[in-house]
C-alpha cells in the first residue's frame, strides 16, 4: 500500500475513532463516580440510535416533508442524546443508587442485567423494526478530495464532521471536568465518596448527573456510528468491547488516558490490517484475523503494564 | 428355630432401612436419583411413550446447565464474572466439529484435544486479566468472546456465516449421532458428563479451596493476610468454568452436529450469568432451577404465549428484569424462596399454636 492510500485509511481510523473515544469517556466518567463498569453503555447508545433512525425516519420526514431536511435531523438527534441522557439518570435513580455501597460485582451484574432488558425491549419497542430498519442518513455525502500527484486523499465529510464534533464535545468535558463545579464533585466523589459528601458534595446528583452526561456522551457516539451502519441490536457491541479495551490499555485510574486508548485502537487495527496480510501461512494469509492480532497485543500490554498507559497505582487502605 | 430366624430377618431389614437412611441423607443422593430419574426418562421415552420434541428440548437444557455450574462457582464462590463463556462454548463445538471432520482424528481424541485446549487458554486468559483486578475479567472475557465471534464468522476453518455441520454424523463412545436422529444417544454420555460435575461441583464446594474462595469473595485483603492465594483460588475457579464451558460446547456439537456462529452471541453469555443468579449462587439445584427458568421455560411455556411468538426477542427482557431483580433485592435466588417459605409456614403454624392455646386454656398458662 503506498503513503496515499495509507493516510487514506489512517483519516479512516480516526473516524472509528471519534465515537469510539466518546463511548470509552462515558465509561471511565461512569467508573469514576459509581465505582463499576457500565455494560449497558453501548445498550444506552443503541436506544438513542432506534429512537433518533425511527423518530426521523417514521415521523419527522413523513409529517415535515417541505421543512429543511438539516434542522430535521439536528432535532432528531439532540432527541436521541436527550434520550440517552434520560436513560442514564433513570438508571442511575432507579438502579445503582439503591446498591451503592455493594460491591463492584453487583453493579455489574445489573449493568448485564440492563444489557439483557434492552436487547429484548428495543425490538419489542420498535417492532420488526430490526428486519427493514432504515438507517440515519448522512447529510454531507459529498467528499473532500486533495490531489497528491496523480492520487486523492478523500476526506468523506461525514467522517470530518464526527472527528471535529467528537473533539469539541470531549474538549468541552475535559474544561467542565477542571473548571465547573461538576467537574469538581466528580474528582472529589472519584477520590472518595464519603469523605466528598462529609464535605458537602452532593454525591448523590454529581452521580446521577454524571450518568446522565455519560447516557448522552454515548448516545452522541452511537449515533455518529449508526450513520454509518444499519441500526441493529448488535450495532454498538464492538464499540462497547473496544471501549473496555480502550479504558484498560490507557488505565481506568484517569480521564485523558482511556481517550488517548480510544485513539490506539483503531490505529493499531489500521497497522494490523496493513501487516497481517503479509504473514503466510502456506497459501492463505492472515489477513482475516487483523482483529484478532489487535485483541491479543491489548493483552500483552496489559500482561506487562497490568495499570494501562497512563494508569497510576491507588494505594489502598485495608 | 422359627422365632430366631424371625428375628434375624427383621434385624437384617432393620439394619439394611438404616443402612437406605445414611446413603439418603449422602449429599450425593439427590444427584444419583436425577441421574437415574433422566436416563430412565430416556429409556422409557424412546419406545415411543413420549414426544421428541419433549424430550429434545431436554438435552440443550442439561449442556446449558453444565457451563452454569462452573459459571456458579466462579461467580458465586471466587466472586468474579466472565463475559466470555458464548464463545468458550462455541470453541468446543468448533474444535470438535475441525479435528473430526477435516482432520480425521476420532471423537474421543478429539474431545480430549479440547479440554487440553481449554486449560491452556483459560490459564492464559485468567491469569493476564486477574493479575490487577477481579473485575478485569468479565472485560477481558468480554473482548474474548467478541473475538472469537468474529473469528468464527470469517475464518475459513469455520465455515463462515453458513456455520459448520458433520455431514456423516458423528460417532463417540459406540454412540452413533446426526442431526435426524430422534432420539439422540449423545443423551447418556450427557446425563453422565452432567452427574460427574454436579459431583465434582459439590466436592469442590464443600473442600477448602471452596471456603478459601468464598473467603475471597468476602475481602480479599482480608483473604490474603490469612495466607490465601489470591491467584492461585481465582485462576482455578476461571479454569473450571472455561473447561466445563468447552466441554458443553463440544457435547453441543456432538448433539445437534451442527454449529452457527451467531448462536455464540453474547446473549448466551448473559443468559448462563441469568441462570446461575436467578437461581441461586451458591446452590447446584438453584443453578438447576435458574437453568430451567431461562432455557427451559422459554421452550416451554414462553413459546406458547401469542406475545412471546410475535415478539422473538423479549425473553431477554424477561430474563434482563429477573436478573436485577434478584440481584437487588433477593441475593439468594430462586433457591432460598423454599427454605424461605418453609420458616414462614413454621413460624404462622407456631403462631396459630400459640393462638389456639390462649383460647383453649386461657392467657396466663
Amino acid at each position: 500500500m503506498d503513503l496515499v492510500g495509507i493516510i487514506n485509511r489512517l483519516i479512516l481510523a480516526l473516524a472509528d475513532a471519534a465515537p469510539l473515544a466518546l463511548v470509552t469517556l462515558a465509561i471511565v466518567l461512569i467508573f469514576r463516580t459509581s465505582f463499576t463498569t457500565n455494560f449497558a453503555q453501548g445498550m444506552i447508545a443503541t436506544s438513542a440510535a432506534y429512537t433518533v433512525t425511527v423518530f426521523y425516519n417514521r415521523y419527522l420526514v413523513i409529517h415535515y416533508p417541505d421543512f429543511n431536511i438539516f434542522l430535521l435531523m439536528m432535532f432528531a438527534f439532540l432527541t436521541g442524546i436527550v434520550v440517552g441522557f434520560i436513560i442514564g439518570v433513570l438508571i442511575d435513580t432507579i438502579l445503582i443508587r439503591k446498591s451503592r455501597y455493594s460491591n463492584i460485582l453487583t453493579k455489574q451484574m445489573i449493568t448485564m442485567g440492563l444489557v439483557l432488558f434492552l436487547m429484548g425491549l428495543l425490538p419489542t419497542i420498535f417492532f420488526k423494526a430490526d428486519l427493514n430498519m432504515p438507517s440515519i442518513p448522512r447529510f454531507f455525502t459529498d467528499n473532500i478530495k486533495i490531489a497528491v500527484g496523480d492520487k486523492f486523499i478523500v476526506m468523506q465529510q461525514n467522517n470530518l464532521y464526527s472527528i471535529i464534533t467528537a473533539t469539541v464535545v470531549i474538549s468541552i468535558v475535559f474544561i467542565a471536568l477542571k473548571y465547573t463545579k461538576w467537574g469538581l464533585g466528580v474528582r472529589s466523589t472519584a477520590s472518595n465518596e464519603k469523605v466528598a459528601s462529609m464535605m458537602g458534595v452532593n454525591t448523590k446528583m454529581i452521580t446521577a448527573l454524571s450518568w446522565g452526561i455519560a447516557g448522552a456522551l454515548g448516545s452522541l457516539g452511537g449515533i455518529m456510528y449508526a450513520t454509518t451502519q444499519t441500526v441493529t441490536v448488535a450495532l454498538m457491541t464492538e464499540m462497547q468491547v473496544n471501549g473496555f479495551l480502550a479504558a484498560i490499555l490507557g488505565g481506568f485510574s484517569t480521564f485523558f488516558g482511556p481517550v488517548i486508548g480510544a485513539i490506539i485502537i483503531p490505529i493499531l487495527s489500521l497497522i494490523s490490517y496493513i501487516l497481517s496480510p503479509m504473514i503466510k501461512i502456506g497459501d492463505s494469509d492472515l489477513g482475516v484475523y487483523y482483529k484478532v492480532f489487535v485483541y491479543l497485543i491489548i493483552l500483552i500490554v496489559i500482561l506487562i503494564k497490568p495499570i494501562g498507559l497512563f494508569g497510576k497505582k491507588i494505594a489502598k487502605k485495608v | 428355630m422359627m422365632q430366631i430366624l424371625k428375628k434375624q430377618v427383621q434385624h437384617t431389614l432393620h439394619r439394611a432401612i438404616e443402612y437406605v437412611k445414611k446413603i439418603a441423607k449422602h449429599p450425593f443422593f439427590p444427584i444419583l436419583v436425577l441421574g437415574v430419574f433422566l436416563i430412565l426418562l430416556q429409556i422409557i421415552g424412546s419406545t415411543g411413550v413420549i414426544r421428541p420434541s419433549l424430550l429434545n428440548f431436554i438435552s440443550p437444557v442439561l449442556i446449558r446447565f453444565m457451563v452454569a455450574l462452573g459459571f456458579m462457582l466462579l461467580l458465586g464462590y471466587a466472586g468474579l464474572a466472565s463475559l466470555g463463556t458464548a464463545g468458550f462454548m462455541g470453541l468446543g463445538s468448533y474444535l470438535l466439529g475441525y479435528l473430526y471432520q477435516t482432520v480425521g482424528m476420532p471423537a474421543e481424541v478429539a474431545f480430549l484435544v479440547g479440554i487440553a485446549t481449554a486449560l491452556v487458554l483459560g490459564i492464559l486468559v485468567g491469569f493476564i486479566s486477574l493479575r490487577v483486578e477481579g473485575m478485569y475479567l468479565a472485560i477481558v472475557t468480554l473482548g474474548l468472546g467478541e473475538i472469537l465471534k468474529n473469528f468464527f464468522l470469517n475464518s475459513p476453518l469455520t465455515g463462515g456465516s453458513n456455520g459448520m455441520r458433520l455431514f456423516d454424523g458423528i460417532k463417540m463412545l459406540g454412540l452413533f449421532s446426526k442431526t435426524s436422529t430422534v432420539y439422540n444417544p449423545i443423551y447418556y454420555i450427557i446425563v453422565v458428563l452432567m452427574i460427574l460435575s454436579m459431583v465434582w461441583i459439590l466436592n469442590i464446594i464443600n473442600s477448602p479451596t471452596g471456603r478459601a474462595m468464598l473467603s475471597i469473595k468476602n475481602s480479599t485483603s482480608a483473604a490474603q493476610a490469612m495466607g490465601i492465594s489470591i491467584m492461585k483460588y481465582r485462576l482455578s475457579a476461571f479454569l473450571i468454568a472455561t473447561l466445563f464451558a468447552v466441554t458443553a460446547g463440544m457435547l453441543q456439537m456432538i448433539r445437534t452436529t451442527t454449529s452457527y456462529p451467531n448462536s455464540w452471541g453474547i446473549d448466551l453469555s448473559l443468559n448462563v450469568l441469568a441462570a446461575v443468579v436467578i437461581g441461586g449462587t451458591k446452590n447446584i439445584w438453584g443453578v438447576l432451577i435458574g437453568t430451567f427458568i431461562v432455557f427451559g421455560l422459554k421452550d416451554i411455556v414462553l413459546s406458547r404465549i401469542p406475545f412471546f411468538q410475535t415478539y422473538n426477542n423479549a425473553h431477554l427482557m424477561f430474563s434482563g428484569i429477573l436478573i436485577i431483580l434478584v440481584v437487588m433485592f433477593y441475593p439468594g435466588g430462586v433457591v432460598r424462596l423454599f427454605s424461605d417459605l418453609l420458616s414462614f409456614f413454621k413460624k404462622i403454624s407456631a403462631k396459630l399454636n400459640q393462638s389456639w392455646k390462649e383460647y383453649r386454656y386461657g392467657k396466663d398458662l
